[in-house]
């Protein structure tokens, strides 16, 4: 006996050791082991955890957030997430300490006397009420690309079909509206085509002015983590400033600022010159295009040989000689683009948009994509990028843009009001027939004295902080706050750069405090339920707004009311009843999320952008429309839209079809557009480029971010990145304070040479995300013409030593 | 090796197949870490990115950028000046556990978060990363702990500097955030399930698979394993959180 | 009598070097070999002793040809006493 079961131990020992030895993993690939847990894992007894979707950026990662006694203590990847499988980046791991800096606002406040002083929440409903019956026409809603889909959808509804009044518009303006005019442009409907699948697929990845590596971390090492596991991707970086990304690039292309267009159009022209632009693909399912006079978004139709001549002029030498890229590097971007054999995607995403041309030069890296036929197969892909986590989900699919109405509708078009007036079961002509202000038009209106002729009189800030983020501060916000007659409420967690001259300040709910649905960069809805309650007497954004509403409708406002007189946020209970969801008392007494979502999805099917029902998204780490329903009941998610493999309004057989086609004809559209030079560019006087952006630590305007110690230590204050040979001519040392200016403002920053990213001569780096320092008093609020979308990444500026002249 | 089945009965034969099938299972899902492979094996072949790792620098070059382009820079723990600046200095000999994982949670914000850094980071390449953290070192008081997570290539994604590399303003140079924050605490130790057992890991492994990176010789002494050379952990102490956050949705 | 599964990791997956390993290991009456897997070579170790067989793999680790070796399965049936280092494992 004792034999045998030596034996059998033996056995059992040769075993083990043949199925370690012939493990097929390779040290670069293992795959983390995901054993079933037999016990509870004692570092987290007494954890409880659920699903939430990252509070931060646009990518949309998956967490689980740990809960305990009522507060969140821990926070993880979600591995069951298909957009970061389990990963997150720093921002994401520290989010739940987010909600814990010890000046969160817990209550409302009102400025007596230049003092902001507690009130009660009734007084501060009845303060808003009395503004806009004072003025409805001159209340404006300025609202966010991190509001909830509810809390967008109930803004929405509140202005557009409460008060008539179409001057609402989120800070989305000022970060994804170009990326909407190049998608409509070229598609005749917004959002990307592709998604993040095109990441595991591409042989090459092309970052137009973009820096995932700190701004969408996950996503980028989705793409570089495959190199780890052997595989080969090119990475090419066009740039204006050397990044993290850069790092990690095969090829940097430098080029001057605003020149990007000239070289995507050395691509066309490329693609034309070798004739290798597939002939197939574009003659089925292209058409090109051309700018009007006067212009408009669609432009003007033309042919083939005209757009060949446009872009004749954009040889690789002439693209040398405007853009500074070498024009070996515009004929390598030209072979690759000519190539059959492999995949591209192209990202971007505040480089190309906030940009004077933003429209131009979104429609043009469309037609790269479009004439090399690069398009629709995963791993070729057309991509923008958001910056926040709702812009595509509320900002542009709820429509909470001036001139929109849900789903994709124009409040210019008669018969898209009529639906919306319908959905919402509003008499006939309630909806006002002009579009209202967009963001920096509302603001230079409230900045405006109401004597000449600024007709906003009351701004309402929700979930942004404009105060910080506007450009050209000086003009677009101060002279509103210095305004008596020019009132500001603010709904936020912590004081900010806007709360602090805000008339009146709501605390906020934020994140787990609330239930809520985003919608991230790749179409994907997601939805989590509250974890935690919020501190003190701060509430939920969608309740803020449904109260006021309420307030408006007890005092007698028609607008609050439906055609047959009941509240234009009325819900029933089960069985019959309203719930008195304007009461704070019972606000949860049902899920107000639920009921407002699945009113809105009615508005979803016009532009094909089909939502499922609430429930669907409960079960799901969110879900990519068009979310269509099977024969058998469930619920099928679109990953290639346009892509007859993939995407269900495709007519069976056709391999594509851009079924919201401009020409009405299926074909999406090639756009030749010319480059030209910026609105202010550096001179004598103010002689170098400068440019702003964002942090890897920092979330924007750092409001939680700042609040988060290990994020906070990391990167406490703002800095001036310059190069080592424009610092030493100036004198200037690594680390000194030094002046900034341009036309419109001054800020002091500590310079760091060779800091985080490293610009080229000439040229200036300055991140935003520093409430004390405000570089937006310095940036330009130049736009483009068709988005609206002001031009953060480049101004005139200058430098200067502390305590010399500043012409010296 | 005699061929299965040989010494039993054809009943016993069936039984051991089942067996034979759960260790190999055990084997394929908890094996050794393959990375741990490479420290055996000649380091000219096995040292990760090689070529990408940055060339030595000019003794000038090094007194004005003492860091270089990071911690790869051959410079990096000559200089006591810099070492001190950097945190990265001798820790007291940790005389408890408990110490020792008070220690490891100063870096950290909850059990299972990303631990900063406590030296200056320069680029985003991996490689730099990599030069000290692929296989880890203890000299001379300073630690490198390997990293125990494969196949990640952007480190710097989730781990930032304890503190900034560049000039502060005003009052933020001990400044730290005032907070309510109270992140769950790493466990001290695993259950043992009777005396003489091995214990159970006390931690999620998700992203933890490497556990030499811990408790290896490279670990703080109070958390090193006493039996180094044997590699298959989870083979002896069970994984008892195979990752945080099995949420019911 | 501990009994050990391990895997010797061989220098290189060539047949020449599975051969020389093989050669050198074949005659050992503690060892049992298997199947190699390319550079991966299983055997099944018998010792007297848990420090028997550490000494003993750490002699494996010296046969030329060998990268390293690791140890996938331990049997420790018969040595139920506990050792001071599995009392000092416990205060960890």
């Amino acid at each position: 006996m004792e034999l045998d079961r030596r034996n059998f131990v033996k056995l059992a020992a040769m075993a083990a050791a043949t199925a370690a030895a012939n493990r097929t993993t390779t040290a670069s690939a293992a795959v983390p082991n995901l054993a079933p847990d037999p016990t509870p894992d004692p570092a987290l007894s007494g954890v409880s955890w659920d699903k939430a979707p990252c509070r931060f950026c646009g990518t949309g990662c998956h967490l689980q957030v740990g809960v305990k006694d009522g507060r969140v203590v821990a926070v993880a990847g979600d591995p069951e997430a298909d957009v970061n499988r389990g990963l997150l980046c720093v921002k994401g791991y520290h989010v739940g300490l987010a909600l814990y800096g010890q000046d969160r606002l817990t209550q409302p406040l009102l400025k007596q006397n230049g003092r902001q002083v507690p009130i009660s929440w009734d007084r501060a409903l009845d303060i808003i009420a009395d503004r806009i019956q004072a003025d409805p026409k001159g209340f404006a809603f300025y609202g966010s690309g991190q509001w909830t889909i509810a809390e967008g959808y109930a803004a929405q509804k509140f202005m557009k079909g409460g008060l008539a009044n179409n001057h609402i518009d989120p800070n989305a303006r000022l970060c994804m509206a170009s990326a909407v005019t190049g998608f409509l442009a070229a598609y005749g409907v917004d959002e990307p085509a592709g998604c993040y699948d095109d990441l595991d697929a591409c042989d090459v990845l092309i970052n137009w002015g973009n820096n995932p590596a700190e701004m969408h971390p996950v996503l980028f090492s989705r793409v570089i983590d495959r190199r780890s596991r052997g595989e080969d991707i090119q990475i090419i970086d066009i740039s204006t400033r050397r990044t993290r990304s850069t790092a990690h690039a095969q090829h940097y292309l430098e080029f001057k600022p605003q020149t990007d267009l000239a070289v995507a159009n050395g691509i066309l022209h490329q693609l034309i010159a070798n004739d290798s632009w597939d002939k197939a693909f574009v003659e089925k399912h292209c058409a090109f295009k051309a700018d009007s006079d006067p212009p408009a978004l669609h432009g003007k139709s033309i042919s083939f040989d005209e757009f060949k001549q446009g872009v004749a002029e954009y040889t690789p030498e002439r693209v040398e000689e405007i853009s500074g890229v070498p024009a070996r590097d515009i004929r390598m971007l030209g072979e690759l683009f000519g190539r059959r054999d492999i995949r591209i995607t192209s990202l971007w995403c505040m480089g190309m948009n906030q940009h004077t041309r933003g429209t131009a030069i979104n429609t043009l890296v469309h037609a790269a994509h479009l004439l090399s036929g690069h398009f629709g197969k995963p791993g070729d892909a057309p991509t923008s990028l958001t910056g926040q986590p709702s812009a595509c989900g509320t900002a542009r699919e709820v429509g909470t843009l001036s001139h929109l109405l849900p789903g994709g509708r124009l409040v210019e078009k008669a018969e898209h009001r009529k639906q919306a007036e319908e959905i919402w079961n509003l008499p006939e002509g309630r909806i006002h027939d002009k579009k209202g202000y967009h963001t920096l038009k509302m603001f230079e209106q409230w900045c405006k004295p109401a004597a000449d002729g600024g007709d906003i009189s009351t701004v309402w800030v929700q979930v942004t902080n404009p105060g910080q983020t506007l450009p050209n501060r000086h003009k677009l916000f101060d002279p509103g706050v210095a305004d008596p007659d020019k009132f500001l409420i603010v709904s936020d967690v912590y004081p900010t750069a806007t709360t602090r001259d805000a008339d009146l300040v709501l605390p906020s709910a934020m994140w787990v405090e609330k239930n809520g649905m985003f919608g991230n960069s790749e179409r994907r809805t997601q939805q989590w339920f509250k974890q935690v309650d919020p501190p003190g007497d701060s509430r939920d954004d969608v309740w803020q707004t449904i109260a006021v509403a309420r307030r408006l409708h007890d005092r007698g406002f028609e607008g609050m009311k439906d055609k047959d007189g009941g509240f234009l946020f009325r819900v029933e209970k089960e069985g019959g009843g309203e719930v008195p969801i304007w009461d704070w008392k019972h606000f949860r007494d049902v899920n107000v999320d639920k009921y407002l979502f699945d009113e809105y999805r009615a508005f979803s099917r016009l532009k094909h952008k089909d939502l499922a029902p609430y429930d669907e998204y409960v079960k799901a780490r969110g879900l990519r429309w068009p979310v269509v329903q099977q024969q058998d009941g469930s619920w099928r998610e679109t990953r290639f839209r346009f892509a007859g493999f993939d995407d269900p309004y495709v007519a069976k057989g056709k391999d594509f079809d851009f079924y919201h086609s401009p020409t009405n004809d299926g074909r999406a559209q090639i756009w030749f557009r010319p480059y030209e030079p910026p609105p202010e560019s550096p001179d004598a006087e103010y002689p170098l480029w400068l440019c702003t952006g964002r942090v890897l630590e920092h979330w924007h305007t750092g409001t939680m971010t700042m609040r988060v110690s290990p994020l906070r230590r990391a990167m406490p204050n703002a800095y001036v990145e310059m190069h080592r040979d424009d610092a030493r001519a100036l004198s200037i040392a690594d680390g000194e304070i030094v002046r900034i200016e341009s036309r419109r403002g001054t800020i002091e920053l500590p310079v760091w040479i060779e800091g985080r990213g490293a610009p080229p001569r000439g040229s200036i780096f300055v991140p935003f995300f520093d409430e004390s320092r405000l570089i937006n008093d310095l940036t330009l609020d130049a736009h483009d013409p068709f988005s609206k979308q002001p031009d953060y990444k480049k101004c005139a500026a200058r430098v200067s030593r502390i305590g010399e002249s500043s012409n010296a | 090796m005699p061929e299965p089945g040989t010494p039993f009965s054809g009943r016993l034969v069936a039984l051991l197949a089942a067996a034979v099938a759960a260790v190999a299972l055990i084997g394929l899902v908890t094996g050794t870490s393959p990375s741990t492979y490479r420290a055996k094996r000649a380091p000219s072949r096995e040292r990760p990115n090689a070529g990408l790792v940055p060339p030595a620098r000019s003794h000038a070059e090094l007194e004005r950028r003492p860091w270089g382009d990071g911690p790869a820079d051959s410079s990096w723990n000559e200089s006591r000046e810099v070492a001190a600046r950097a945190e990265v200095r001798e820790e007291p000999d940790e005389k408890t556990a408990a110490l020792a994982m008070a220690q490891r949670a100063a870096r950290r914000a909850f059990d299972g978060a990303p631990p900063v850094i406590p030296h200056p980071v320069r680029a985003g390449g991996a490689a730099e990363c990599l030069a000290c953290h692929a296989e880890g070192f203890a000299l001379a008081g300073l630690r490198a702990s390997p990293v125990p997570h494969a196949g990640y290539a952007s480190c710097t994604q989730c781990h930032v500097s304890s503190s900034a590399s560049f000039t502060l303003l005003e009052g933020n140079a001990a400044a730290d955030v005032e907070t309510s924050w109270r992140g769950q605490p790493s466990a001290n130790g695993g259950i043992v399930a009777y005396p003489g057992a091995p214990p159970a890991v006390s931690h999620s492994t998700w992203m933890r698979e490497r556990c030499e990176s811990c408790h290896g010789p490279e670990g703080r002494a109070k958390l090193q394993t006493p039996h180094p050379d044997r590699r298959s952990c989870l083979q002896c102490h069970p994984a008892t959180g195979g990752r945080a956050g099995a949420s019911s949705r | 009598m501990p009994v050990l599964g391990l895997v010797i990791v061989l220098d290189d997956d060539d047949d020449s070097t599975q051969r020389r390993v093989s050669g050198a290991l074949a005659s050992a009456p503690d060892l049992e070999l298997g199947e190699a897997a390319a550079h991966r070579l299983p055997v099944v170790l018998e010792s007297s002793s848990a420090r028997m067989a550490e000494e003993r793999i750490d002699s494996l680790r010296c046969v030329p040809g060998v990268a390293g070796v690791d140890v996938v399965y331990a049997d420790f049936q018969d040595l139920l006493t506990r050792s001071p280092r599995a009392a000092a494992r416990e205060d960890v």
